[in-house]
């Protein structure tokens, strides 16, 4: 028998880091953009208004792009998959056992987090599992054994011998 | 990524018209001034360069005044109200006799050796352009229509007369004895 743990600490507290990173990111943005936009309406005269308006407004949607950007590209995902993690590690675990299947169907939840369905067959009853994405490659296309979940996330899971 | 971006797309482009929003609204505010420390020239004419003529005329502008805004009528369309809030405004001879009840009556000793638009014996306005005589009152700045004669009239209502109507200053008439300057 394999146990395998998906989730970790580390895994955690990196996924927290990435958050921090990228707030930090976002915050430098939109301030060093706003300094440019008042720098450029500072240098603007009579003579030079409609070049500095216009560079100004597209200063202004460029870093508020980038800020936009970093937040749905990679600090709300951070976010939510720290929320996710932190549901994980503080759920209440379960073990079920038979056959498992990993499906193709993979649904996307929001801000990023995508889900991979599995088939749980046990007996002739069948059941749906669900894997976080990222860890879905961690995990082999099927297996019979056994799996800790919570809340249908499947968390870790041991392989039987044989297979 | 591409989803990604798609997903958040309404987000992109509500931030791009806020952007072209607050920041036209703000550099407008950086140019725009209350109607005490502004004068406003309108001319009705087939082209001006604004930007010049209200640089060269802010240059000995009168104390108090921030802000010379020179434009044309074609503004207007922009701004219906407040093309009746200018203090100068150019008009050609076609045009006079209409918008002569919103001019005010000119002191002549306020502009010596100038020609003026007369009506009932009173002046209302003094000759910037005249084709005979080959005037044109800065015409490195204004493009006065061909073989029309060209006056300068002051708003009855401008806060700039002076004691014309009792204003609080003459800012009006000093910028247009500056303009009547003009080459």
């Amino acid at each position: 028998m394999k146990h395998c743990e998906l989730y970790n600490k580390e895994a955690l507290l990196s996924m927290h880091a990435k958050k921090k990173r990228a707030g930090i990111a976002m915050l430098a943005v939109a301030a060093a953009g706003l300094a440019a936009c008042v720098v450029l309406c500072l240098l603007t005269t009579r003579t030079n208004y409609g070049t500095m308006l216009w560079a100004t407004v597209g200063t202004s949607i460029v870093s508020g792009w980038i800020v936009i950007f970093l937040s749905h590209a990679v600090f709300e995902v951070a976010k939510t998959g720290e929320r996710h993690m932190k549901m994980v590690e503080e759920g209440e675990r379960k073990t079920v056992g038979g056959r498992f299947e990993k499906t193709n169907e993979v649904r996307y939840i929001r801000h990023g987090v995508t889900l991979r369905r599995v088939r749980l067959t046990s007996g002739e009853r069948e059941t749906m599992l669900v894997l976080y994405e990222p860890y879905a490659k961690k995990v082999p296309e099927t297996f019979s054994g056994e799996a800790e979940i919570v809340n249908d996330f499947i968390v870790a899971y041991e392989v039987n011998g044989d297979d | 990524m591409i989803k990604g971006l798609l997903r958040n797309l309404h987000r992109y482009v509500f931030w791009a018209l806020i952007s072209v929003m607050l920041w036209a609204w703000i550099f407008t505010l950086l140019f725009s001034a209350p109607e005490k420390n502004k004068v406003v020239l309108y001319a009705d004419v087939p082209a001006v360069d604004g930007t010049a003529l209200s640089i060269e005329l802010e240059k000995d502008r009168p104390k108090g005044i921030r802000i010379v805004d020179a434009k044309t009528f074609n503004s207007m369309l922009f701004e219906q109200h407040a093309v009746l809030k200018g203090d100068i405004y150019l008009v050609p001879e076609s045009d006079a006799e209409t918008y002569l009840p919103s001019f005010a009556p000119i002191d002549r000793a306020a502009f010596p050796g100038a020609a003026f638009y007369e009506s009932d014996g009173q002046a209302y306005g003094i000759v910037i352009c005249d084709g005979q005589t080959g005037l044109a009152v800065g015409a490195r700045y204004v493009t006065y229509a061909e073989g029309e004669r060209c006056f300068l009239f002051f708003n009855k209502d401008s806060k700039h007369l002076g004691t014309w109507n009792d204003s609080a200053d003459d800012a009006a008439i000093v910028i247009a004895q500056h303009f009547l300057e003009l080459q």
